[in-house]
């Protein structure tokens, strides 16, 4: 067969410019999405915690109460922003790694439409009552069913993309963001049929909940955290990525450990489950070291620049994650930090992980691909140390807070008001990280929608222009 | 080098692993328990809830009770005591059996029974005990105990099993305790108007709480000549202004039905435990004086 009789997009890659040019308007609704749930769900958690501050606060308004206005948050930023962020990463990824422009025109777009539509009735439904009551997929199951389709059509656009791809080489990261386009579609399945649609009975809910939520907020996030930090850090840095064995090893124990852990010790399910999950925990540490090895061989310490930066504080966040997922399965301390604040913290290092890395993606690949540098590009930098701060404050207090918590529940001199009283402070103490992260979403936010603005003016000044001349030379014909 | 192929696999089979064991084998083992039977009366266990609490369950659900609360007795260990009941026919031998065993118990404290002979021990001790008080004739009783911090918080007298969910969907064992643990909230509480009460203002019944008012849930409304049955009773700077009463609404009150209906606390074969014995009933109707 000679190379004439190839269609010429397997054998010619599109330009650069090209590639972002396909992937402009469905990536810049994925993100402008996601920008907009990031300052919603940074509000409503500033709003959640208030009930700390002042119990009574809330006591009138049943939207308000912290019950509802908590799970809002938690949803509007897993499925609001990091999903829809991680999903417009890994398209741009499968396209620019690829060397191909992205598949299946307006489908991503659509599907970016149908994914915020599910978030934004299932987010108020939430509000009204309608949660499922399950952690982590309180989203009522006809909003979940809409965020399935949507991710199945993403999924389906990324791996068209890849499979168009004109270099045929996969660099490591694809194989982080082929693994997450099949991974949420069946977490999300098994989660809506066992739970909703034929539930199943008892504890055995527990266990379906507890795994999918580990899947989606360690493995899923990682997979796609972990894709972009390892196409970013050394993209960023200059340099060569150090080890492609390294990062397949990062890659396996990442899924396999990560999708075995997650039950919590000391629930009433078997033994063997919170043994088994257990150990994974511990495992999972291994997959921090290699992390932490394969950026070290690659740039060797030094910090990168500009929005490389981002990505250095989120491999930060994600060892301290795994660390102390690990610490906190140990046999012992597990039973000591069990069902308290502890878990919320360890949970808000993973979104500090994944937040950071689709931060710093989104400031990296927004410009490229709408031409139009950051109107305010001082807020990037602003952003990268409030969100820093914010989640370190929130993770410390809680898991400071959370530890001393379990000392006390276990000492049963103390009385449970007194218990309940201690975690008071940890809590009005990460108000105040929520009130850094909010002041970050918003800056992220502004800078997001005056670019697009700028875009869109720009655009519409073009056309206008290009009418006139079309009228001109009409008129000149005449 | 292209892994395609090898990672498509690896991820398959590790997501497939996971399901397996964190999805299908619980469903398996714990998804298709049948009722229990209570250890102590055959009943079977758990039944299902009230109607009015099965609402509350509802309630629960949509304002995110779980969010504080959980629904988890954690048991540490098991613990053993020999109770002497009756002395029996032959008192010098219980006295010798006592005294090899070491127990605390002498021949003194035989005449005011029931007694411990052993408090807190392991299994192999009381068997011990109780075969050393078989031989004497004497009557005795051996009881098993739960313990744990949340045992001894009075938050249940055994610890959680599989069993206790059977009945729940959705099932909100929770995973933080900003709040007490409620799997036995009708067992501490079971007066629904404390729970009224409590849902109304907290701080009312226990001082210095940290739960928020669920004030939404109830209505404020003009008092007329007489004040009506239902509403609360409130006092000091709780209640409302004058000329105005609290009313519950059915949600409240579904809510508390649902609070007054937590309560795991039947002996299982999984989780023994010896429940106090009830003072006798009354041998007549008469009314107990």
């Amino acid at each position: 067969m000679s190379d004439s009789s190839l269609p010429s997009n397997s054998s010619v890659a599109p330009s650069q410019s090209d590639i972002d040019a396909s992937c402009r308007v469905p990536l810049l609704a994925l993100f402008s999405g996601a920008a907009l749930w990031l300052l919603v769900s940074a509000v409503a958690a500033l709003l959640a915690s208030m009930s700390f501050h002042k119990p009574d606060m809330f006591a009138d308004c049943m939207w308000m109460s912290y019950g509802r206005i908590l799970p809002f948050a938690k949803t509007t930023f897993l499925y609001g922003f990091c999903l829809p962020a991680g999903y417009g990463l890994a398209l741009w990824l499968a396209a620019r790694l690829g060397k191909t422009t992205l598949a299946c025109g307006v489908t991503p777009t659509l599907a970016t439409k149908l994914w915020n539509l599910g978030v934004f009735i299932g987010s108020f439904g939430i509000l009204c009552g309608a949660s499922t009551g399950y952690e982590g997929l309180e989203l009522p199951v006809y909003a979940a069913w809409l965020l399935f389709v949507a991710a199945v059509l993403l999924g389906f656009v990324g791996l068209v993309t890849v499979h168009n791809r004109t270099e045929r080489e996969l660099y490591p990261s694809l194989w982080f963001i082929i693994a997450g386009f099949f991974w949420f579609p069946w977490i999300l399945s098994t989660a809506i049929l066992t739970l909703d649609v034929a539930p199943v009975r008892g504890l055995a809910q527990v266990a379906v909940q507890s795994w999918y939520l580990q899947n989606l907020q360690y493995v899923m996030l990682g997979l796609f955290g972990l894709g972009a930090a390892f196409y970013f850090i050394p993209k960023l840095a200059g340099k060569d990525l150090h080890s492609k064995y390294l990062v397949l090893f990062v890659f396996f124990t990442l899924i396999l450990f990560g999708s075995w852990s997650g039950i919590a010790p000391g629930t009433p399910l078997p033994a063997w489950m919170i043994a088994v999950s257990s150990i994974a925990a511990v495992f999972s540490v291994i997959t921090g070291l290699a992390v932490i090895e394969s950026v070290r061989r690659t740039c060797s310490w030094k910090p990168a620049e500009g929005e490389g930066k981002f990505f250095s504080i989120s491999i930060f966040f994600f060892v301290l994650a795994v660390f102390a997922a690990g610490i906190g399965a140990l046999p012992g301390i597990s039973q000591r930090i069990g069902l308290t604040l502890f878990a919320t913290g360890k949970a808000q290092l993973l979104a500090g992980f994944f937040g950071m890395a689709a931060l710093g993606g989104i400031y990296h690949v927004v410009p490229k691909i709408t031409d139009v540098k950051w109107p305010f590009a001082g807020f990037v930098r602003a952003h990268m140390w409030l969100a820093a701060l914010g989640v370190l404050l929130i993770a410390g207090s809680f898991i400071v807070g959370g530890w001393a918590q379990g000392a006390k529940l276990a000492h049963t001199a103390v009385p449970f008001v007194d218990v309940a009283k201690s975690t008071l402070m940890p809590i009005r103490m990460a108000s105040l990280g929520e009130l850094l992260w909010l002041l970050g979403s918003l800056v992220f936010a502004v800078n997001v929608f005056t670019l697009i603005y700028q875009r869109a003016r720009a655009c519409l000044k073009d056309s206008i222009a290009e009418g006139a001349t079309s009228l001109r030379t009409s008129e000149v014909k005449a | 080098m292209n892994y395609g192929a090898l990672v498509f696999l690896a991820g398959f089979l590790a997501l497939a692993s996971s399901w397996m064991g964190m999805v299908l084998v619980p469903q398996l083992q714990v998804g298709r328990q049948e009722l229990a039977t209570n250890a102590v009366t055959a009943a079977l266990y758990p039944s299902r809830r009230p109607g009015l609490a099965e609402q509350g369950a509802e309630v629960y659900r949509a304002n995110g009770c779980a969010a504080c609360h959980s629904q988890q007795v954690r048991q540490t260990g098991t613990v053993f005591d020999v109770v002497l009941n009756e002395v029996g026919t032959n008192p010098p031998a219980v006295i010798a059996a006592l005294q090899t065993l070491k127990a605390k118990l002498d021949a003194a404290g035989l005449s005011a029974l029931p007694q411990p002979v052993v408090i807190s021990v392991d299994n192999a001790t009381a068997e011990e005990t109780a075969k050393a008080l078989k031989s004497t004739g004497a009557k005795y009783e051996v009881r098993v105990r739960a313990t744990g911090p949340d045992i001894e918080r009075a938050w249940g007298m055994r610890g959680s099993v599989a069993q206790d969910y059977l009945q729940d969907h959705p099932v909100m064992i929770g995973s933080q305790r900003l709040g007490p643990d409620l799997a036995n909230a009708g067992v501490r509480a079971p007066d629904l108007n404390w729970h009224l009460k409590h849902l109304y203002a907290p701080a009312s019944i226990v001082p210095g709480s940290t739960m928020p008012a669920y004030r939404f849930l109830f209505e404020k409304r003009k008092a007329g000549r007489t004040p009506s049955p239902n509403a609360l009773k409130l006092e000091g700077a709780f209640a409302p202004e004058a000329g105005y009463e609290i009313i519950p609404t059915e949600k409240a009150i579904a809510l508390a039905a649902y609070l007054q209906s937590l309560r795991s606390d039947a002996p299982l074969f999984e989780a023994p435990y010896t429940a106090p014995t009830p003072p006798p009933a009354p041998a007549t109707n008469a009314p107990a004086k």
